[in-house]
């Protein structure tokens, strides 16, 4: 969930970014950086800082149960998935190789 | 060219670049312009990444080189998934994070400027040739089989590059979904028509055992041996750093990853890249394992460079080439008896007779190899400037030769597709690193978003007249899509062996950085000219001598550079 906290910040970053602001907001400061990947913060300080959206959210407002946030993927499934592919790849080109040899 | 073919042709490209420009306009500031505003889902991040790899090169000379070699080569990508895996977890999260727009940024605030500078020359320099011969392979093979100018062919396709590439990325992006779909239904014909050519008693397996018996469907080879260029080993290894590097330190591809909208949409689209392009390139090779099946039982020409074959014939060696063309028909007679009578005994189920067969034919096969190179020889005395290796032309010249009206028009419009999308990444990184890691690093620190996208565009056409003019003066590479990948693995390991220390070894600082770049850059030079090591191998020395020689001058001049700048980065993401 935390890179979809992150997506958020991206996209408020863009949204925000004015001229010449990009620059400064920490591409040379290297220390903001360190700190904000042990964090695991996006490194636009959106977390930190309230978005628009957070501040305009009451109490009232909680998050709707119907409204699923997009599930995050299981990465070591689809990590899994892909080297599997490629063994199955490598022993059928193996195959391959040798039924028409 | 029949008229049916042009309008095919005309018709894709005025399509392709009015979309792009379309899509490239009201880009005012820097985010929306090199990264589309980070907004890309992974089905477009994926075929862009795939687009900007398979070039026309991909497309020309590898059904070329698996008709001349076999469909070994698909081994050169056996290490993609596994770096897109890695990639996904290493390198992705980190430049989110950072928000950086190259990856050269991103070793600035690892390790300083100097490693900055040094990687960023590095990928201008290289990508810059890279791009150039991207613009010009097609521009000759096409021009020389179509009898159009080159020069002419050269300045169009970068033309129509710019035209696109000025629009920004998420043109770019855009209109590669569109290039890449292209491309590959373009290949789909080909096959097709590739297999309903054979002869009508020759079928899909039967084809199958000629191309084996032939060593055309020598896919995997678990043989370990460095000076061979394709077999399982330097694939997993050799290529696997490869792609490490040029998916995760070449901006041309690191800039479509940083299109995502999030992590998990940049993740996403790496590792469906991994999924696909092993498949891919499988079929790619196929078709040309396919034409070298047709070839068998139609005569091909003794060399498919038809433009020197005409060249030889004008002059005093007319009468040896002339020769050299009987033995050649010869033998084809007698090759194409020879196939027939294997596939006989093989319906008969006689397989020692359909092996001893094959060894007669293999034999005739390697007797047509040396008219062939003869023929080579006799072109190059008779014009010292030819490219006397003919394997780009074959996949080129069948479908000039054999395809209907029509067909030859959209075959055309997917090599100048490929042509485009790889070229366009390749001007869109270009541009990028110059704007982002010269101009605006070091000559104009306070520009705005409005002046580094001008500058941005003007860069973009500075860079496609500079692949332009590469292409004018490219000749004599051989096998294209080798030549850039060999070219591309002399400097790859080394930026990679940089990457490596920035992700892994947080003491290391930014001197030891630099001076274990350039002692990786001379070991590579070394093993090139002084060993006959298989190009795949450069990446492994170039990362792992860097990588050691950096950790050496940091373990003995502990105060080397700015040592420890950003302590734990990359490191503390791993954990």
């Amino acid at each position: 969930m935390s890179e979809q906290g992150s997506g958020v910040g991206s996209r408020e970053s863009s949204r925000e970014s004015g001229a010449g602001g990009r620059g400064s907001e920490h591409g040379n400061d290297p220390t903001t950086a360190a700190i904000l990947l042990a964090s695991d913060k996006p490194a636009n300080g959106a977390v930190s800082a309230p978005t628009p959206d957070s501040r305009l959210a009451t109490p009232a407002e909680t998050p709707d149960p119907r409204q699923t946030t997009p599930a995050e993927p299981n990465w070591f499934l689809l990590y899994g998935t892909v080297l599997t592919e490629l063994v199955v790849l490598i022993i059928a080109f193996y195959a391959f190789t040798k039924a028409f040899a | 060219m029949r008229p049916i073919d042009w309008l095919v042709l005309i018709g894709t490209l005025v399509t392709i670049v009015s979309y792009g420009v379309w899509k490239g306009r009201h880009r005012k500031n820097l985010d929306g312009y090199l990264l589309a505003g980070r907004q890309l889902q992974w089905p477009t991040i994926a075929l862009s990444i795939m687009a900007t790899q398979a070039s026309a090169i991909t497309f020309l000379s590898t059904p070329g080189q698996a008709y001349a070699d076999g469909m070994r080569f698909v081994q050169f990508y056996l290490g993609l998934p596994i770096a897109m895996i890695l990639l996904a977890i290493v390198a992705v999260p980190i430049y989110h994070r950072l928000k950086v727009y190259t990856a050269y940024e991103y070793l600035e605030t690892r390790f300083g400027p100097k490693t900055r500078v040094v990687t960023a020359s590095l990928f201008l320099a290289q990508r810059g040739v890279s791009t150039g011969l991207t613009v010009y392979a097609p521009a000759v093979i096409v021009s020389l089989l179509l009898g159009w100018n080159i020069h002419v062919t050269n300045i169009g396709i970068g033309l129509l590059v710019i035209a696109i590439t000025v629009g920004g990325t998420k043109a770019v992006s855009r209109t590669h979904v569109h290039q890449l779909l292209i491309a590959l239904a373009g290949m789909a014909v080909a096959l097709t028509i590739a297999i309903h050519s054979l002869p009508t008693d020759v079928s899909l397996f039967d084809a199958l055992h000629v191309a084996g018996k032939m060593g055309r469907l020598n896919v995997i080879d678990f043989s370990f041996d460095l000076k061979t260029p394709y077999n399982f080993w330097s694939g997993i290894i050799g290529g696997t750093l490869l792609m490490l590097s040029y998916f995760g330190c070449d901006q041309s591809q690191v800039q479509r990853y940083l299109t995502g909208e999030t992590v998990q949409q940049s993740r996403l689209g790496l590792l469906i890249n991994g999924m696909i392009k092993v498949p891919m390139q499988f079929f790619i090779l196929f078709v040309g394992a396919m034409v070298f099946v047709f070839f068998q039982f139609t005569a091909p020409p003794l060399f498919f460079n038809s433009a020197a074959r005409n060249k030889v014939v004008k002059t005093r060696y007319a009468s040896q080439y002339a020769a050299l063309e009987q033995t050649h028909a010869a033998t084809f007679t007698e090759k194409r008896n020879g196939m027939r009578e294997m596939l006989a005994a093989m319906h008969t189920g006689d397989g020692a007779r359909a092996d001893a067969v094959a060894t007669r034919v293999r034999a005739l096969q390697t007797t047509d190899a040396n008219t062939h190179k003869a023929a080579a020889d006799l072109i190059a005395k008779a014009d010292p400037a030819a490219d006397t290796n003919d394997t780009n032309y074959v996949f080129l010249s069948f479908v000039i030769g054999f395809f209907p009206a029509g067909v030859v028009g959209l075959l055309l419009a997917a090599i100048f597709c490929a042509a485009m999308s790889a070229t366009a990444s390749g001007l869109n990184a270009l541009s990028s690193t110059s704007v982002v890691d010269v101009y605006r690093r070091f000559i104009s620190c306070d520009a705005n978003d409005r002046d580094c996208v001008r500058m941005s565009k003007m860069l973009t056409v500075f860079w496609g007249l500079v692949s332009i003019g590469v292409g004018e003066f490219a000749s004599h590479v051989g096998s294209l899509i080798e030549a850039v990948n060999r070219f591309g693995s002399f400097f790859y390991g080394t930026i990679l062996g940089v990457f490596v220390l920035a992700f892994f070894f947080s003491k290391v600082g930014d001197l030891a950085a630099v001076s274990g770049a350039v002692v990786g850059q001379i070991a590579v030079g070394l093993c090139a000219i002084f060993t006959n090591t298989a190009y795949l191998w450069w990446n492994v020395v170039g990362c792992v001598v860097g990588v050691v020689a950096a950790l050496v001058i940091q373990t003995f001049m502990p105060d080397a550079g700015v040592a420890d700048r950003v302590s734990g980065v990359g490191a503390s993401n791993l954990g």
